[in-house]
């Protein structure tokens, strides 16, 4: 029998309970990058988009100080790349918020360590994450130009042995799979970093012409999955992530282990209920436009100065499509209808589904139980 | 002797939850209150120095049913619970 039709809701009306404002802004603060990395979900907006002056930034800040927002999370482009950008973290300071920073690491400097000691500056600061994508040049740099990989390295160890709050990514892309084990010896053993975060190249941005030899195939996926599991075993549990392969082997071992003790289901599946951060926070692209997710690019909420934040957290159908996909049972889709998963399923993200298919209510074929069982073939989107 | 006076902490940031009162946030500890509706009264009213005294004065003026006395054991748990984090002797202030 097939479920009752979804109604068609009122996306200008914000779901019960949700805060006034966001807890969590990111902030991409420039669309200009010294590196052009192959795989750059944010390269077709760093073309399209034009950087915002710096007081336009700091009127915003103290927009977002009004609705106590907790924290923002700079990135780019390349956050480094601004001159201004310790004037802008002193205004993220002023409107009582804390900070932390993504970077490529290239452009980090004694100079710009010892920066982060003025004032409020590193008590406020959470982390600054640096990409790592190889334990040597001749791998990170596949991705990445010659010399990336020296650059950032010096980079990740002058914040660390200055006592900053320090993190790397390892983006999973198809040169770096075999070289896990030594990237985690690199960064936990001789580094010395409490952990670092995983995630995997996505068909976007830059990926999008490089895919091929960028985005990891089903095969490799699964092997990042694996090493990355056994990684984690042997470095008690010091790599983590919320997407891309470790997440997914995770999923999968979740509904594994709740289908042996007979469970019906999930706590939270059941629905297109991944992900839930659009409940606490969104993004602010270089131009100043208000999205979802920096990586859901092209729904607009409304541009900074122009449109009041606290409106269009709440009331932005944009946002609340997005979160309205909570609402959307799994066995309401066509390509889920038949599946006895549903209950142990969350869909999948979002973005991905709106770079590969253009539409935000599908269900991710990477997340997909039912394949990874090899219960459906072949692609069902 | 001169009363000890009180102050909201001025790096912490309010904001207001409906009907549920408020959350308080304070960036350099990372750390969160929430307040209920009372909560919240007070919290407003700190925006100035204020005594002990003068904070159970407030919830026994502004709350009928509650006894000078019970006023007062609620504005000391008040401050042992926000302070020194969120709320601060006035001349502290950080
Ligand atoms: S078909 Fe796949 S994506 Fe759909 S509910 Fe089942 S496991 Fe989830």
């Amino acid at each position: 029998m097939n479920p009752e039709p979804v109604p068609v809701p009122d996306l200008t009306v914000p779901p019960a309970g949700l805060p006034r404002g966001p807890r969590t802004v990111d902030l991409s603060l420039t669309g200009r990058c010294n590196l052009k990395c192959r795989y750059c979900f944010y390269a077709d907006e760093m073309a399209g988009r034009n950087d915002l002056p710096t007081e336009r930034w700091l009127a915003f800040f103290e927009e977002m100080g009004g609705l106590a927002v907790q924290r923002v999370t700079i990135s780019g482009g390349e956050a480094f790349i601004r001159p201004d950008l310790f004037e802008l973290i002193d205004g993220i300071i002023a409107n009582k918020m804390r900070y932390a920073i993504l970077s490529n690491g290239t452009l980090i400097t004694p100079a710009v360590v010892e920066a982060f000691g003025v004032g409020k500056r590193r008590l406020r600061l959470d982390y600054v994450q640096v990409s790592i994508d190889g334990s040597r040049a001749e791998i990170h740099d596949q991705s990445r130009p010659p010399r990336s990989f020296d650059r950032a390295l010096t980079g990740l160890r002058l914040l660390k042995e200055a006592g900053l709050p320090v993190v790397a990514r390892v983006t999973l892309n198809r040169a770096n799979v075999e070289d896990l084990p030594n990237i985690a010896r690199l960064l936990i053993e001789d580094v010395g970093l409490a952990g670092f975060g995983t995630n995997d190249a996505e068909q976007m941005g830059s990926a999008r012409c490089n895919g091929e030899s960028m985005v990891l195939t089903s095969a490799e996926r699964q092997r990042a999955g694996e090493l990355l599991t056994g990684l984690n075993d042997k470095y008690g549990g010091r790599i983590s992530a919320s997407a891309g392969p470790l997440a997914i082997a995770r999923h999968f071992a979740e509904i594994d282990e709740a289908l042996a003790r007979g469970d019906k289901g999930l706590p939270g599946a059941g629905t297109l209920s991944s992900c839930g951060g659009v409940f606490s926070k969104m993004a602010v692209l270089h131009d100043g436009s208000m999205v979802p997710c920096s990586m859901l690019p092209t729904l607009t909420m409304g541009v900074i100065g122009l449109h009041p934040l606290a409106a269009a957290w709440r009331s932005s159908p944009a946002i609340n499509a997005v979160r309205y996909r909570r609402e959307i049972p799994l066995a309401s889709l066509p390509e889920c209808r038949d599946c006895p998963y549903t209950g142990f399923c969350r869909g999948g993200c979002p973005a991905s589904m709106m770079a590969r298919y253009g539409r935000l209510n599908v269900r991710d074929p990477l997340v997909c139980y039912r394949r990874y069982k090899g219960e459906e073939p072949g692609d069902a989107v | 002797m001169i009363a000890k006076t009180w102050r909201a902490n001025a790096v912490v940031s309010c904001v207001d939850e409906g009907e549920d009162g408020a959350m308080l946030y304070n960036p350099d500890k990372d750390d969160t209150v929430l307040l209920n509706p009372t909560g919240r009264a007070v919290w407003t009213l700190l925006a100035a120095p204020r005594t002990l005294d003068e904070i159970a004065a407030h919830l026994a003026g502004n709350w009928p049913d509650v006894t000078a006395e019970q006023a007062r054991k609620d504005a000391e748990q008040f401050l042992d619970a926000l302070a020194p984090d969120f709320v601060v002797p006035a001349a502290d202030e950080s």
